[in-house]
């Protein structure tokens, strides 16, 4: 508060002198690159909020005092400082930049600042560069485009969500950005897929056409956000929309339409020797002849085969192996006749079939063969146009693709309009104003869950499925009046997954702002405004009577859920800018924010129904289970910041906020934090004029950001779970409550160096940064005996801190040749836990099968990966059993491996040569392992390549020699029939090298008992776009007559996989997770696989 | 200067503004979804059903108890019955436990103080002696007397001995048959999903518990279990007891999901066929012509026959599931069937083994119990009519021979596998062999003797449980129950 008065005096003080003799200044500015004129300019006086903007035909027109200075800028254009001198015409040609060093960028509340004047690192990425390639979701468009962001797209599932994180992990639970469009926060709402099931419905900031987007600025570090307090801990995207008054000479249409389509490119790597069945390797058979004392020609393989491995009766047990859903049955492809479920059959006198036998035939691709081509279908329209005192933009777009999951698809209609005006000389207002639409028939399925296709096609598979019968078929019934399907007991058919078991959403949303600013003195402008973020969301979720596997029980399933979601922002803010004497100029603003939002979602299930596939509630056994939740959070803050500039080389920045939350109890709902920066343009500041030094800055700043908590967390009550038997039932709450509960903070500092070179046509930029989060909000987990599975307080400590990089090279330049530009971006950081709350160990992010965990342990990185593995020697040899040949695991849980990457970047090159461009853009990640359940359950169900690589079927294996070689296996030292263990537990090895052998289905089955196999590397590199552009000639244009320009690109997204890890040997796409929190991280099970885009875009301006 | 004025307003205005405006945040952040004060019977029909869920389903039951006593054997996926256990499993069910445990400390301390219903106490101690049993029949010493604490403070409770607690239940369930009273003011009503309300049937499932745990001890501290025993049996109307099989406590299921029968929603629900019958119970069912035999199982589809697997096999040898009978209809088909958590039988067989050893049953021999608990075993699957040919059969007619009870209260427990197992590891009887796919094959001569601790109290607790873990060998090894006597297993 005391700070805040401080400021408020030093507003005061500069109120000295208010009026001036001024005269009237006009003036056209153009480009120097073609003579053109500019619109949209803007001229202020230095020190002053007096200005304009120029109009369509780039003449502008003001009143400044003869000795002011004038200061033109444009995005993409060097700022240029022109002093009037008393003239009252003054033209003014401004350089494009080939880079952005010193033009205008967009900082917090939507203010646009000269990027000299900052003390930290904004990195801004225009709208083209996320338009031309575009991608459903928006996020997904910023990949390797942003040093230090890290993007990671849960799955190839048409609308999944994708993560961003910015400078690595704040926060155990959540270290997701805020979103900001036109200075008013906005939802990114998501309910993502877990790792046990669900649907993924993506992540709310996908509402938002990359079309509309005039630039996107990334908010780093603590200081560039420390003004949106509370979730600006993990950095903002700040998205600045298009409006009329930058770009219209006239009124103008602009007409995008592209046309891609998707095909999945990254598959698992499956076997195609052996098929469905047990038991069924040669291996095995030659064993049991042995066992019997029988010969080949007593007991030829095709009749253990049948016997004993496979044969189809009803895909529940009937037959021979037929309920399995693992492929360790018979080898493929040697002539073996077994009857399948699509052989043909007759009926016996029960009526009951008998089929016939049909050639056992491996189908190589018929995982693959299930997917479709996928395609989007992108147009966008928009009109603009500029009179006098106003100016308005309409843009209307549709985007409608089809899945490459067969029967999903995902539209999403947009209509945006701003407009703004003038009203008086000092009064403007400005409105902006989206409505969308976003609604999808049905979203695959995700995670281990029968829904989820990959579940069964991409793990429990026989490799033997013809997969166009089960197309040709999936709608018709077998013999037995049940679904026709390859496998009666775990799964549906695929085709029956995606044409029956639906999950549908529809959501409306609109959002927009609304501000006025009014002009109260030369130097002071008061600016309102008003935004608000509403949808209202509806999701069926419905499963058709006779699904398998999903708890299906009679007529079918349904749920319908309703939600919507309210966020109200009202900011009022001063904001001064005032030049004091020749040296000094201060600005900033004061103001103050109002924040209310408002949460509800009702759901009702019908768990049975009386009349199949009627997903009504009067048509639900039993009664319907409902459920409700509604929430409310409120805060109020003021904040401040201010500015001084010396000389135009030296800049202070400095800004505080304090916030009041209702989720805090009563007396931790005030929270102030500060933040402080510097920054000095040495070249300027110590005249280093020169041809190859053009341009030099160092820069540091150091911030604070608090955080409240969600709503209703500060008292204990009791939840409630469905009524049993007609009875309410209630339990006690599992959360210990908070004793005296505070907010969070989060402590940040960086260093940057900008220099450039050759007229800035070699640029970098290196930011130094350090973030230190503490006290943070955790719910952490105690013993249960204590009657609690976790408690509420403040602990923990995350430290990040690292480097990133920014990389600008104009390679090659003529403006009648080639052009060669390129850009790099890099980040490395280490994510540390300092340490937790007290002595515990470790707080569980997240957790899969058997004893696999993710979790934060102090003094160790964020993200440990936590698993039983093998038991090994001193020497690393795996130790195995010497009673039967097989592993001896660890008794407890070690450390298999670290979630986080050691570094990522991308390496962007554009070409141009007279009418045509080209771009590509290739994205990397060096480390960050992840838990891959396609993996391991490749391995357990005998689907995956590596399961008969080496002839292990046909001879057996011994551990140490056929697999594992790299570690080599020792047997375990035995004494009296026990295996001996040291004072820690762990198994003491022999020395004797294994050489039992066992039947591979026993190895691979064994993965279920460790996670240590299925640990991979998710290392990558990626070629993640490519756009190759030509403009037709003028000339030719012009004779159509009312065309402009005419565009057409080439578009392509995710195109190749360049580069994996060798423990990759599933093939997985090492870009996995789930949703868009931590607790999404590291693991992977049935990703959808993800898809590689193709295609055109055609610009038409008019 | 008027204008300047107006912007000093403005500001001060941004800045009171804000501050004046928490005075509605208390109300803003209370709850509307959830309460803070509920009757206590519908708590404790939550810890009833979630109890019951989680200790008698496919995980707390079928996978383990039931598949280590030899009455189910897995034929697909056959990890846990091979003794790869799911941590997540195990953590889940401790969190339970001790969850459930929670609730019903508190309602005791709530219906403890002035105005509170002596029945909801009752049922509450009668219902936490049952589930402290269970769990530390599991994992032998576990935390006890500082267990449900968290709201004093207490995060990492202490462990207290099996000895210890054995004693503790004993006069829980003493004091509790004190306090339930069948005067009309403390009704507790219709909301009751185990007796509808019925005290008096509490009341004999109280004291059966406590005949329970005293057998259960007999062995290891003979003079206490008698003194139980004894004092229950000799005054039946103050400790009625369960004799009969409509006193039997069985919690029956809805037809519904997500409350059917656990064993039926393993089937139809989760879509599971991963158990068979095992052969060690369908062999003794044959070998004495058991009518319980096509109640307990189906058989085979393939020709008829019934056939059990080895418990926890080698999956090679596992062979043509359709040569495997299943578990049968009633126990496995029926989504509105019932959880057996006390038999009548079961009563009769500690009885049996009381006067067995000599001990005052109030006048009640060793061969009337043992008959009347195989009576009332058949008569729980309406095969009273086959009783006579079955019990006159050689080895099925009483002997005097101890191991002719547990033979028989080892069958009467079928669907009870936490039972049958515990009953298991204290009479050796049936003799069980390790399982020959167990991954510490050739380590041990025996199913396990108990449960593996959960790797979350190691994580969260872990001062406590390190001294604990002295001695166990391959999670469930190593360290016998305190009650279990055997020798010469390992």
């Amino acid at each position: 508060m005391k700070r805040i008065l401080i400021l408020t005096g030093l507003l005061l003080f500069m109120g000295a002198s208010l009026y001036a003799q001024t005269i009237r200044v006009t003036g056209t500015v153009t480009s120097q690159t073609d003579g053109a004129t500019m619109p949209g300019v803007s001229v202020v006086v230095r020190g002053t909020t007096i200005g304009a903007v120029t109009d369509l035909n780039g003449r502008y027109e003001l009143q400044a005092a003869p000795n002011a200075t004038l200061v033109f800028s444009f995005i993409g254009y060097t700022t240029r400082e022109v002093r009037v001198d008393g003239r009252e015409v003054i033209n003014v040609a401004l350089l494009e930049e080939v880079f952005e060093i010193e033009g205008v960028v967009v900082t917090a509340l939507g203010i646009s600042r000269e990027r000299r004047a900052l003390s930290y690192s904004v990195q801004s990425v225009s709208g083209d560069d996320i338009s031309e390639v575009k991608d459903m979701n928006l996020v997904n468009t910023l990949a390797g485009k942003v040093a230090g962001v890290q993007i990671t797209n849960s799955s190839g599932a048409i609308g999944s969500s994708s993560r961003i994180i910015i400078r690595g992990n704040n926060s155990f639970l959540s270290s997701n950005p805020l979103y900001v469009v036109d200075g008013t926060p906005v939802s990114d709402f998501s309910s993502p897929v877990s790792q046990w099931g669900g649907t993924d419905y993506g992540n709310a900031i996908m509402d938002i056409d990359p079309a509309n987007i005039e630039s996107i600025s990334v908010l780093k570090g603590g200081m560039a956000a420390a003004l949106y307090g509370q979730n600006a801990a993990n950095g903002v995207i700040l998205i600045t929309t298009k409006d009329a008054s930058k770009k219209a000479t006239r009124l103008g249409v602009n007409i995008s339409s592209a046309v891609t389509f998707e095909d999945p490119y990254i598959f698992p790597a499956f076997q195609n020797e052996y098929g469905q069945g047990f038991n069924g390797s040669e291996f095995l058979y030659r064993r049991y002849l042995a066992t019997n004392n029988l010969t080949e020609a007593q007991y030829p393989y095709q009749q253990y085969a049948i016997e004993r491995s496979f044969r189809y009766y009803n895909g529940l047990g009937g037959g021979v192996q037929d309920g399995r859903d693992e492929s360790w049955g018979p080898r493929l492809d040697i002539g073996l006749m077994l009857p399948q479920f699509n052989s043909p059959y007759t009926l016996d006198a029960n009526g009951l079939p008998v089929w016939q036998a049909t050639p056992w035939v491996s189908n190589p691709n018929n995982t693959r063969s299930f997917f479709e081509t996928g395609q989007t279908f992108d147009n966008s329209f928009e009109v603009f146009g500029a009179a006098d005192k106003t100016s308005a933009r309409l843009a209307v777009s549709s985007m409608n693709g089809k899945g490459t999951i067969p029967n999903t698809d995902l539209s999403r209609y947009s209509v945006m309009f701003t407009g703004d005006m003038q009203i008086t000389d000092r009064l403007s207002a400005k409105a902006s104003i989206t409505y969308v639409k976003n609604f999808s028939d049905n979203l695959p399925g995700g995670g281990y869950d029968a829904n989820n296709v990959m579940q069964a096609i991409g793990g429990w598979f026989g490799r033997q499925v013809d997969m166009q019968a089960l197309k040709e078929n999936w709608n018709t019934k077998d013999p037995f009046g049940r679904w026709y399907n390859w496998n009666q007991t775990y799964f549906s058919n695929p085709y029956f997954v995606v044409h029956k078991m639906l999950n549908s959403r529809d959501r409306n949303r609109s959002f927009g702002n609304f501000a006025v600013n009014y002009r109260l003195a030369d130097w002071v402008t008061l600016t309102g405004r008003i935004g608000n973020d509403f949808f209202s969301e509806n999701r069926k979720e419905t499963l058709a009577d006779g699904s398998i596997g999903v708890g299906v029980t009679q007529g079918g399933w349904f749920n319908i859920n309703d939600r919507s979601n309210n966020e109200f922002n009202a900011d009022l803010f001063l904001n001064f800018d005032r030049t004091l004497g020749a040296d000094f100029r201060i600005d900033g603003l004061l103001g103050a924010n109002y924040y209310n939002r408002q949460y509800r979602i009702q759901s009702i299930t019908g768990n049975a129904l009386t009349v199949p596939n009627l997903f009504t509630i009067g048509n639900v056994i039993g009664s319907p289970i409902a459920g409700m939740y509604n929430a409310q959070v409120v805060s109020n803050s003021v904040f401040g910041s201010m500015n001084i500039s010396f000389r135009n080389f030296l800049f202070l920045n400095a800004t505080g906020r304090n916030d009041w939350s209702s989720t805090l109890p009563a007396g931790s709902w005030s929270y102030f934090y500060p933040s402080v920066g510097l920054g000095l343009i040495f070249t300027d500041a110590f005249n280093i004029e020169s041809d190859v030094l053009s341009y030099g800055k160092l820069r540091g700043s150091w911030a604070q950001i608090g955080k409240a908590t969600d709503p209703y967390a500060t008292i204990a009550t009791y939840g409630s779970n469905q009524p049993f038997k007609g009875v309410t039932q209630f339990f006690t709450s599992r959360q210990l409550p908070p004793v005296d509960l505070r907010n969070e903070t989060t402590t940040s500092f960086e260093f940057g160096l900008e220099m450039a070179f050759l007229m800035n046509r070699f640029n970098f930029d290196i930011t130094y940064f350090n973030n230190l989060s503490r006290d943070q909000i955790l719910n952490v987990n105690i013993s249960p005996a204590s009657g609690y599975s976790s408690m509420l307080i403040n602990a923990g400590e995350i430290q990040n801190q690292g480097v990133e990089l920014l990389l600008n090279a104009g390679i090659l330049r003529n403006r009648n040749g080639l052009n060669w530009d390129m850009t790099v971006n890099w980040s490395k950081s280490t994510n540390m836990v300092n340490e937790l709350y007290g002595d515990l160990q470790s707080y569980q992010l997240s957790s899969s099968w058997g004893a696999l965990t993710i979790q934060a342990r102090p003094g160790k990185p964020f993200g440990t990966i936590m698993g039983i593995g093998y038991a090994r020697d001193e020497q690393g040899r795996v130790i195995v059993n010497p009673a039967n040949g097989r592993r001896l695991l660890t008794p407890v849980p070690i450390e298999l491996g670290n979630v986080m990457p050691d570094w990522f970047g991308g390496l962007r090159n554009s070409f141009s040569y007279k009418s045509f461009s080209a771009s590509f853009l290739i994205d990397a990640r060096m480390g960050g392992d992840f838990f891959s359940v396609t993996h391991w359950f490749g391995a357990y169900a005998g689907v995956a390549a590596f399961t008969t690589e080496g002839g292990v079927r046909e001879n057996g294996l011994v551990i140490g020699r056929d697999v594992l070689s790299e570690s080599g296996a020792v047997t375990a030292l035995v004494i009296d029939g026990i295996i001996q263990r040291d004072n820690d537990g762990n198994i003491i090895g022999s020395g004797n090298v294994n050489d039992i052998v066992i039947p591979a289905q026993v190895f691979f089955g064994d993965f279920w008992g460790n996670q240590e196999a299925s640990i991979i590397d998710g290392s990558f590199v990626k070629l993640r776009e490519i756009a190759i552009g030509y403009e037709l000639p003028r000339n030719i244009v012009n004779q159509l007559g009312f065309v402009r320009k005419i565009q057409i690109s080439l578009i392509g997204r995710n195109l190749a996989l360049l580069y994996k890890h060798k423990s990759n040997n599933i093939n997985i796409d090492p870009e996995t997770g789930f949703g868009v929190t931590n607790a999404g991280m590291g693991l992977e099970q049935y990703q959808l696989p993800s898809s590689r885009s193709i295609g055109f875009r055609i610009n038409l301006s008019f | 200067m008027k204008k300047f004025k107006q912007i000093l307003i403005l500001i001060l205005g941004l800045i009171i503004l804000p501050v004046s405006c928490t005075k509605d945040f208390e109300e803003i952040n209370t709850d509307p979804n959830n309460p803070t004060d509920v009757p206590s019977i519908n708590v404790i029909v939550n810890v009833i059903r979630l109890h019951t869920q989680a200790y008698y389903n496919a995980w707390g039951d079928m996978n383990e108890p039931s598949s280590w006593a030899n009455h189910l054997g897995k034929i697909q996926y056959i990890d846990e019955a091979a003794y790869r256990f799911r941590e997540g499993t195990v953590n889940g069910l401790w969190a339970n436990t001790y969850l459930n445990l929670n609730d019903l400390g508190l309602i005791i301390e709530k219906e403890s103080r002035t105005g509170g219903n002596p029945n909801i106490k009752a049922i509450a101690m009668t219902l936490r002696a049952y589930i402290f049993h269970m769990a530390t029949d599991r994992w032998k010493d576990i935390p006890y007397s500082e267990a449900g604490r968290g709201h004093q403070g207490i995060t990492t409770p202490a462990y207290d001995t099996q000895e210890s607690i054995y004693l503790d239940l004993l006069a829980q369930l003493k004091a509790a048959n004190e306090l339930y009273t069948t005067a009309a003011t403390y009704a507790i009503g219709s909301s009751d999903v185990l007796f509808g309300g019925n005290i008096i049937k509490w009341k004999r499932f109280n004291n059966s518990l406590r005949l329970r745990v005293a057998i259960r001890m007999s062995n290891v501290a003979p003079a206490i279990a008698k003194t139980n025993i004894e004092e229950i049996l000799t005054n039946p109307a103050t400790y009625p007891i369960i004799t009969a099989n409509a006193d039997n406590v069985y919690l029956w299921w809805q037809a519904t999901a997500p409350y059917k029968e656990p064993w039926n929603s393993d089937r139809t629900d989760a879509g599971r066929d991963d158990h068979g019958m095992c052969v060690t119970l369908i062999d003794i069912l044959k070998d004495h012509d058991d009518p319980r035999l096509p109640v307990y199982a189906k058989p085979a589809a393939a020709d008829g026959e019934y056939r059990g697997v080895v418990s926890g096999d080698l999956p090679e040898n596992v062979g043509a599931l359709n040569r495997i009978s299943r578990i049968g209809a009633i126990f496995r088909d029926v989504p509105d069937g019932f959880t057996p958590i006390l038999r009548a039988a079961e009563v009769h067989f500690i009885i049996a083994e009381a006067a067995f050893k000599n001990w005052n049953t109030g006048g009640i021999t060793a061969q009337q119990a043992y008959e009347a608990g195989v009576a009332a075993s058949l008569a729980e699957y309406g095969l009273s009519a086959s009783y006579t040919a079955y019990i006159a059969q050689p080895d099925i007619a009483w002997n005097n021979q101890l191991n002719q009870i547990y033979h028989q209260k080892w069958i009467s427990l079928f669907k009870n596998g936490n039972e049958a197992w515990a009953e298991n590891r204290r009479t050796d009887y049936p003799l069980l062999e390790h399982a020959p796919y167990s991954p510490y094959f050739g380590q041990h001569n025996r199913p396990p003797f108990r449960y593996p601790y959960p790797v979350t109290e190691i994580n969260l607790n872990k001062d406590n449980i390190e001294p604990k873990l002295v001695g166990i060998v391959d999670h469930m090894w190593g360290q016998k129950m305190w009650w279990d006597t055997r020798t010469g297993v390992n």
